[in-house]
């Protein structure tokens, strides 16, 4: 006796499914209250404590500190994928999607768009609370677009290198907390927070070469004088962290049992 | 055996089973340790006016203190699975009082913020930070920690007792814990706030208790800002305290 199998779904499909469930899955879990509303108080938080400080310092902190909080945000998008495909390799739905009749990238390329939409999101949030504080683009709707595009471009290569770690990891928890201590350092040893003669003589060659400092500063470039100089470094790190990233991800993807 | 040997064994317990699990170990030592010196870098010059020492005075007490309030979600999420995860069903068939649990979590807590404010204190002093007070003060500056971690301890106990579960519990203290961080006295003076925010600022516990730590090392007053960290220490540590023994009570009953 025969059964007569369904007509397999073409990869669009395939793709449109579990993008969806990845979806719900973020919706559901901590990542809203973690990627839109932290970032948001940490925000509100900097801008009231350092805003004085800061004028007094000559910089404007409203349109200095939005691009930095942005980074924030995008990184905790990257981190928040980890967390949820760590969840997923131990609770067996990766090795559950291997043994379906599915194309080798619609796993990760689901995962990935899914967390580019995350961080548009996110991102969107935060610049509406940036205008409302005074943050501007002076550089014009093209400046604009870049900025935002550069932001989900560093979200997404930072989540194919968490995704690396996810898939490799036995404990979301505690995937996720080894995360923060790189997340601590690296963020707050940039330029995102304070510009880089604040920091202490021997400090600032490692705060000048630091990724997050050139994604930082990009984004300032964007936002202020257009696309200048100060971009390619950040268009370097990313796709020299994106071939690594990627490569990283495809290889632990590859040995998940 | 009595209520202490008890209490004690459940301290000891907790206390173990810290130090037997390795990245969790690592990461309550690394953080506030990094906590120092990465805000020690970033806003020292700015915040301390081009002399990052006095900006260390201030930073390093709070920073000390963060151990307290940024250990509750583990100590939480640990409760939480002593009262899902069988051990107090367990320990209703024994001769054990179910208060020896309780007591025994908070004193490993206690005991376990001292000791990591211990060391984070020992690297401050590796960046410059002293004690000009006096051995008595060094005294009260621990057991101004040690009150500090009671009430962080009493709120771990109340947020593992209640509603919400390993996933929830986290973000929901952490959240606070960061803003208060934030919004303290240590963190940059209290004039540089908006004047709206000022008097939150002087009232936070986070500021009390740092004022308490600046006059037991660098000096400055100490008398005023203890009592008021003891203040929130019996408010609000007292009624989580409570909150928790009356949740646990209605449990162990059943």
């Amino acid at each position: 006796m025969t059964v007569a199998s369904p007509p397999a779904a073409g990869p669009a499909r395939q793709f449109a499914v579990l993008a969806a469930r990845n979806l719900r899955q973020a919706r559901v879990g901590r990542s809203i209250g973690l990627t839109v509303v932290f970032p948001l108080t940490f925000f509100a938080g900097f801008m009231v404590v350092f805003h004085r400080l800061m004028a007094d310092y000559g910089i404007a902190y409203e349109q200095f500190l939005p691009p930095a909080i942005v980074v924030q945000t995008t990184v905790l998008v990257a981190m928040s994928a980890c967390y949820m495909v760590a969840g997923d390799a131990r609770s067996g739905l990766i090795s559950r999607y291997r043994t379906l009749p599915m194309g080798a990238a619609v796993v990760p390329a689901a995962r990935l768009v899914v967390d580019a939409a995350r961080a548009a999101v996110a991102v969107a949030v935060i610049l509406v609370a940036a205008v409302v504080v005074g943050f501007r683009f002076t550089a014009g709707a093209a400046g604009a677009v870049g900025f935002v595009l550069l932001a989900i471009g560093f979200a997404v290569v930072l989540a194919a290198g968490c995704a690396a770690l996810g898939l490799g990891a036995r404990d979301p928890e505690q995937a996720y907390s080894a995360l923060t201590l790189p997340y601590l350092v690296l963020t707050t040893v940039s330029t995102a927070f304070v510009p880089v003669d604040a920091f202490p003589g021997w400090l600032q060659p490692v705060v000048r070469v630091s990724p997050f400092s050139a994604q930082v500063d990009a984004l300032r470039a964007l936002s202020t004088e257009g696309a200048d100089q100060r971009v390619w470094p950040a268009l370097v790190w990313l796709l020299v962290l994106g071939l690594l990233f990627g490569f990283a991800a495809a290889r632990s993807f590859r040995r998940t049992r | 055996m009595s209520t202490v040997t008890q209490a004690s064994l459940f301290a000891g317990r907790n206390l173990r089973r810290f130090f037997r699990a390795p990245p969790a170990l690592i990461y309550s030592f690394a953080f506030p340790v990094l906590l120092l010196l990465t805000q020690y870098a970033v806003f020292g010059r700015i915040v301390g006016d081009g002399d990052r020492q006095h900006y260390l005075e201030r930073l390093a007490p709070l920073v000390v203190l963060s151990t307290a309030a940024f250990g509750s979600p583990s100590s939480a999420v640990g409760f939480l699975r002593d009262l899902t995860g069988g051990l107090v069903d367990r320990l209703r068939v024994m001769p054990v009082r179910p208060g020896a649990l309780l007591v025994g979590r908070l004193t490993g807590d206690v005991l376990r913020i001292v000791l990591i404010g211990v060391l984070t204190t020992a690297v401050a002093m590796l960046l410059g930070f002293r004690f000009r007070q006096g051995a008595a003060a060094v005294v009260g500056f621990f057991a101004v920690l040690a009150l500090f971690g009671a009430m962080w301890a009493a709120i771990a106990l109340w947020r593992g007792s209640g509603p919400g579960d390993e996933e929830s519990l986290p973000p929901s203290l952490t959240g606070p814990a960061t803003l208060l961080f934030i919004f303290s006295s240590g963190f940059v003076p209290v004039s540089a706030f908006p004047s709206v925010v000022q008097p939150l600022v002087r009232a936070n516990p986070f500021s009390t208790a740092t004022e308490a730590l600046v006059g037991l090392s660098s000096g400055g007053p100490v008398l005023a800002p203890v009592l008021q960290t003891l203040a929130w220490v019996l408010g609000l540590g007292g009624v989580c305290l409570l909150v928790a023994v009356r949740r646990f009570a209605r449990r162990t009953a059943r």
